[in-house]
């Protein structure tokens, strides 16, 4: 266990020496904030326009049963108040939908590369010729792209959690309370995906198979009559922690549901950790070299980002031990 | 007791096997739990929670919001039955209730009984809602039409006992049992979001109306 947890110390710290990476987490930090406050101002400014058009409607019903006022005006006023309303609700659904796109490709990213790119610098075969296994190296390889890509979810889905509470969005409290979680169970089943795609297929088409590997795609786009449709009981099902769909549907959450979902995410989490460990056992390492002239093509800086093979022998583990 | 140590791999292999089967036993069971109970299927269904077409429904008997007890067998007999279920703060259900008055003009020449359940809140709550709902029908429909007020009642089902007898993973679900009491449609959801959901929602209206027309009788003449 010691070596796993050695291998995805290194993994991690790898991962987030990569510039790129930082940046884009940065970038992505920064753009959700302005587009939260941006996305809490319009909502604001909609529902109070919607609230003055209610208004004026309420006054036009009373004035009519007076016996004045334009029954031509009124109808354009009450579409406008609900187009307004309308308008507002979409911009909860628009900033979700935003934040959620950014996290979702720092994920496949994450672990499309994650131990990929390893194998195509030689850094994997070196280090399972030593004391670890190739089970140990993909188990340390996997925590580490799950640690880097949970970890920017978790600030994610806390920027969207402040965010919610200003919008005051409606639809059933237990799910927004329980929407970190939903998030955190998308960047496992994304991050997942493509991490075991990732061993089987080059990272750019790991990444964007991953994208379309939803289950809820598939049950959406197929009717039942369809042999295809029975396909989504094998892929991992989005839509179970799609937060704005659950609200729209209005479905109902209690904690027990909560942890069956978690427990759904994790058991596929494990499906496609084993289903990566099934080739990565006995993959020939060679097949990768293809990938590490791509690496040596490069810009010197790029190069430079990826630390060098690390030891997990006994005293390499040893030394870090004494560190 | 001492292994055989050629064996021992053997017996370790035969142990990560009976691993593997047993997880993949425990993983469908859980998938197809999860996608059975929370999958949320919009449209026309053939089966939601614990209830299929051609089934009868879970008997019900819960207090209308003016204090009266509703039994879904005493209303039954001989009667076509619209059950929708609904809440206050599900986006959607206002569409749906006002869809429901409409209908309910469509067929008022039939023998139909509309239920709407509202699920989990209280009469006060549920009174100021259909409250504000007259007034959204009176706005939108200035012309002296018969569904221009909410005028349906409501079932109250507080705890959401009977919504989990049904099993239903959302709301609203409109279920139309016939009058030898099978279920003989069920729409799932409600159409409210997305470029086509005019659309959407016309074809819903439709259906319910069609379905509606086709199962009910229209009332036998007094002789």
């Amino acid at each position: 266990m010691r070596v796993v947890l050695n291998v995805a110390s290194e993994g991690i710290r790898s991962l987030l020496q990569r510039k790129g990476l930082r940046t884009y987490m940065l970038t992505c930090t920064i753009v959700t904030l302005v587009l939260g406050v941006g996305a809490a101002a319009a909502r604001n400014y909609l529902e109070d326009a919607s609230d003055s058009v209610s208004e004026f409607e309420t006054q036009q019903d009373q004035s009519h049963s007076s016996g004045s006022g334009s029954d031509a005006d009124t109808e354009e006023q009450s579409g406008d108040g609900r187009t307004l309303l309308r308008a507002s609700q979409n911009v909860i659904i628009w900033y979700l939908g935003a934040t959620m796109f950014l996290g979702i490709m720092a994920t496949l990213y994450i672990g499309a590369t994650g131990v990929r790119r390893d194998m195509g610098t030689g850094a994997a075969e070196e280090a399972v010729s030593g004391s670890v296994t190739r089970g140990q190296y993909l188990l340390g390889k996997y925590l580490a792209a799950m640690t880097v890509g949970l970890g920017f979810w978790l600030l994610m889905g806390a920027e969207i959690a402040l965010f919610m509470r200003l919008f005051d969005a409606d639809g059933t409290p237990a799910n927004w309370h329980f929407q970190l979680v939903y998030l955190l169970c998308v960047g496992l089943l994304t991050g997942s995906m493509a991490f075991m795609l990732s061993v089987y297929a080059p990272p750019f088409i790991a990444g964007s198979i991953a994208l379309f590997c939803d289950g809820e795609l598939i049950r959406e786009g197929f009717s039942d009559s369809n042999p295809l449709y029975y396909l989504h009981f094998l892929l991992p099902d989005g839509g179970l922690f799609d937060i704005s769909e659950l609200n729209e549907i209005a479905a109902f959450t209690q904690g027990s549901d909560v942890l069956l979902r978690v427990l759904y995410a994790l058991d596929f989490a494990v499906i496609l950790f084993l289903l990566a460990l099934l080739r990565f056992r006995s993959v020939d390492f060679k097949l990768f070299e293809r990938d590490h002239e791509w690496r040596l093509d490069q810009a010197p800086q790029e190069r430079t980002d990826s630390i060098p093979a690390p030891q997990y022998d006994a005293a390499s583990m040893k030394q870090r031990e004494g560190r | 007791m001492h292994w055989n140590r050629s064996a021992q791999p053997m017996y370790r292999r035969t142990g990560w096997v009976l691993a593997l089967i047993l997880f993949a036993l425990v993983s469908a069971a859980l998938h197809s739990y999860v996608k059975a109970n929370f999958a949320f299927v919009e449209g026309e269904v053939d089966r939601i929670g614990n209830i299929a077409l051609g089934e009868p429904p879970p008997e019900f008997s819960l207090h209308d919001i003016d204090g009266k007890r509703v039994s879904l067998s005493d209303l039954r007999e001989q009667r076509t039955v619209v059950l929708v279920f609904w809440t206050t703060w599900c986006p959607s259900c206002d569409e749906v209730l006002m869809q429901l008055q409409q209908l309910s003009a469509g067929v008022r020449h039939r023998e139909v009984e509309f239920l709407a359940v509202n699920v989990g809140e209280g009469p006060e709550v549920v009174r100021e809602y259909l409250e504000g709902l007259s007034r959204k029908l009176k706005r939108r429909f200035k012309e002296d039409v018969p569904w221009d007020e909410y005028t349906l009642g409501a079932l109250m089902d507080p705890r959401g006992e009977t919504r989990e007898r049904y099993g239903l993973p959302g709301i609203p679900v409109l279920v139309i049992v016939d009058a030898d009491g099978r279920i003989v449609h069920i729409e799932s959801g409600y159409p409210s979001s997305g470029r086509r959901a005019w659309l959407a929602r016309s074809e819903w209206f439709q259906r319910v109306f069609e379905k509606l027309s086709s199962v009910s009788e229209p009332p036998v003449p007094c002789a």
